[in-house]
Order: C-alpha cells, then structure tokens, then sequence
C-alpha cells in the first residue's frame, strides 16, 4: 500500500504542485445527449428505408424461418 | 653550527700566452651558512617551488601553496616521493625545529634549514615582494588587463545591459501586442472548427450505431449482421493504419484534434494576411531576452556570476 502522497502521481506539477483539473464542458452530457439520440433515429430511419430498397429490388430477402422445435 | 666558513673557489685561467703565476686562489667569506646548491626555492608560474636533490638522486620538485600547505605536508611529499628519505625535518635559521602545523607561507618568508637524511642544507628565503617572474608573453598581459577591466568596470556594465535589455523587452512587446489579439482570434475560430470536427465524428458513431442496431433487431437476425459488423470494424482500422501511412502520426485523439487546430489556423491566417513566421520570431526574441533578463537578475541583486546559457526545457 502506497502512502496517500505517491498514488496519483500524475496530478502532481513539477515542484509537487497540483495540476489544474483538464476542460470541462459545460452542460456536457446533455449536449452528448442531444446529438446521439437524433442521428441514432436518423440511423434507424435509413436503415429502415435500406433494407425496404434491399427486399424491392429483390437483392437480399431475409428468410422467415420458424422457430426451432 | 655556525660561524665562518672557508670557502676556497679555484679559479682556472684559460690557455692565453701570457704568462701567468700560476693559479690564482680567491677566498671568501660568508657569515652563515652558504646556499645550498642541491635546495633552493624559486618562484615558477606564480607559486614557490622547492627544489631539492633527494638522496636517490632525483631531483624532486615541490610546488607549495603557501597559505594552505603547511611543514608537515611538504615533509610528507618528500617521505613519498623518494623512499630512500628516512628522516626530514625543517629548521629555523636557529636551528630549531619548525612544528607540522605551520604553514609556508611564515616558513618562506625567512632563511631555513632543511635536513634530509642527517644532511642539513640551509635554504635562502624568497622576497616579500611579488615573484618577479618574467612575464611569459603578451597573452598575460592581455589576462592582467582583462581583470583589472572587468574589476572596475563590471557593476556598471551589468546595470547598462539590464538596462538596455529592459528597453528591447519593451520595444518587442509593443511588436507583439496587435499580433497577439489576432492570433488569439483566430485561434478561437480554428478551435471551434477543430471541436466541431469532434461533434461530427460523434454524430458519425451513432448514426453507424442506429443503422446497424435497427438492422440486427428488426429486420435481419445477428446471424446475418455479424459479418457486416465484422467488415466495418475491418474497415475502420484500415482507416486508422491509412492516417498514419499519411501523416506519420499515431491516430491518438488529442493529437489529431492538434492537428486540425493547426490546419484550420493557417488557413485562417492566410485569409486574414496574418504573418506567422514574423509572429514567431518576435515570440523567440522576446524569450531569449527574459532568459538573459533572469540571468542578469542573479548577478546583480545576489551578487553572483553571471549564470550560464541552459537551453530551456519546454515546461
């Protein structure tokens, strides 16, 4: 077990300082949330509309297989 | 011990037609006892050396610093230097001992006696003034000039370049101020693109995520979508082993958001007709000039030589 002092020796500064605490972005998480969300609908959305091109065109149907017994 | 002493010196005529008595005898007389021609002690390169041909018949030569050597130190050399020395001893021009711990400099400033072996050789001492050695050449001269100037006129050429340095320091800041405010402009603006790169590649992620996960649930099985799955991820380390075939860079996030940073101030720089080369120049002078500020600072109010050149290490 290290003495409290020599864990984290990386938030130290030259002469045994701390360092300052790194950016941080206001509201972060929310802004992360706010563009997640709508392109991941945007990416269901097309991925909808791809597979509807797919089974159209007759390119790659999925098969209905039955539940195995 | 001491008294008068005979001293017979033969002096030989040389082979001339003249016709001489025969050899002429000159005798003189000296009240103490006379040098000896085997010790003496003679300035060399500004300190005394002694001189002395030990009993094994070398001639051992013994630099001495007068203020810190002191007998015993000297006696000692002379013990190491010629094992055939078994006794040595220093005396007064009485005939007393002199103790180990004094030093030379009180020994040298009067006549002694040094006695080796049983052998008593008596030494003349040096002249309270300066070594009169000849001066070598024109470069000690230059040296003893060199000194005297920078003795006298050193205070105040230190106060002259503090000074002078503290004008050009002003001077380059004033240079630099306008710069300084635009390329902090523009280097807000390149920021801002630079995250928003950032935004972009998140919004990439999840759209990437939406599409495949939407797939996997609703309309194919896992089964299906793994191997699509697969090649993206195949594909997307491709990507990673392309950017650092380009740009010689390891695709770590930090650095690559540098990297657009600078990307994006150029072109901004350009466009605004920033010069950045003038910019940086400036920024070096004015560094080099608080480094020569701080090491001024040192000698002047500590009263300490000059400090020397480190090259500064990036903090």
């Amino acid at each position: 077990q290290l003495p409290p002092a020599a864990t984290h020796m990386n938030c130290c500064c030259f002469y045994g300082g701390l360092c300052d605490t790194g950016d941080q972005t206001p509201f972060g998480l929310f802004r992360i949330a706010l563009v997640v969300v709508p392109f991941l609908y945007v990416g269901t959305q097309i991925s909808k509309s791809f597979a509807a091109l797919l089974e159209e065109h007759d390119i790659f149907v999925p098969e209905d297989d039955d539940d195995d017994d | 011990m001491f008294g008068s002493r005979l001293f017979l010196c033969r002096l030989a005529f040389q082979n001339k037609r003249i016709p001489t008595p025969g050899p002429v005898w000159r005798v003189s007389w000296f009240s103490s006892q006379p040098p000896s021609k085997d010790v003496s002690v003679r300035y060399s390169l500004g300190r005394p050396v002694l001189a002395l041909r030990l009993p094994s018949g070398c001639q051992g030569r013994f630099t001495l610093t007068p203020m810190l050597t002191t007998v015993g130190d000297l006696l000692r050399n002379i013990t190491a230097k010629d094992p055939e020395v078994h006794t040595a001893a220093l005396l007064n021009a009485d005939g007393q001992r002199i103790s180990s711990c004094t030093f030379m400099e009180t020994v040298l400033n009067k006549d002694f006696q040094l006695v080796i072996n049983e052998t008593t050789h008596s030494v003349q001492a040096l002249g309270q003034g300066s070594s009169h050695e000849h001066v070598l050449d024109v470069e000690d001269m230059k040296y003893l000039v060199q000194l005297l100037h920078s003795a006298l006129r050193l205070p105040q050429q230190l106060h002259e370049q503090h000074s002078e340095l503290l004008l050009r320091q002003e001077q380059l800041r004033r240079q630099l101020q306008p710069l300084e405010t635009v390329r902090v402009k523009l280097a807000q603006e390149a920021e801002s693109k630079a995250a928003m790169l950032g935004w972009a590649g998140l919004a990439y992620l999840s759209l990437q995520g939406g599409f495949l996960g939407y797939l996997t649930w609703y309309v194919f099985a896992w089964d299906i979508m793994e191997p699509v799955t697969f090649f993206i991820s195949c594909t997307t380390s491709m990507i990673f082993f392309a950017y650092y075939i380009l740009t010689r860079q390891d695709f770590i996030l930090t650095k690559v958001s540098d990297r657009h940073f600078l990307h994006y101030f150029y072109q901004k720089a350009t466009r605004h007709n920033f010069d950045v080369q003038k910019y940086n120049e400036l920024k070096d002078d004015l560094a080099k000039v608080d480094a020569d500020l701080r090491r001024l600072r040192s000698a002047i109010q500590l009263q300490l030589p000059v400090d020397q050149i480190r090259p500064e290490s990036a903090a």
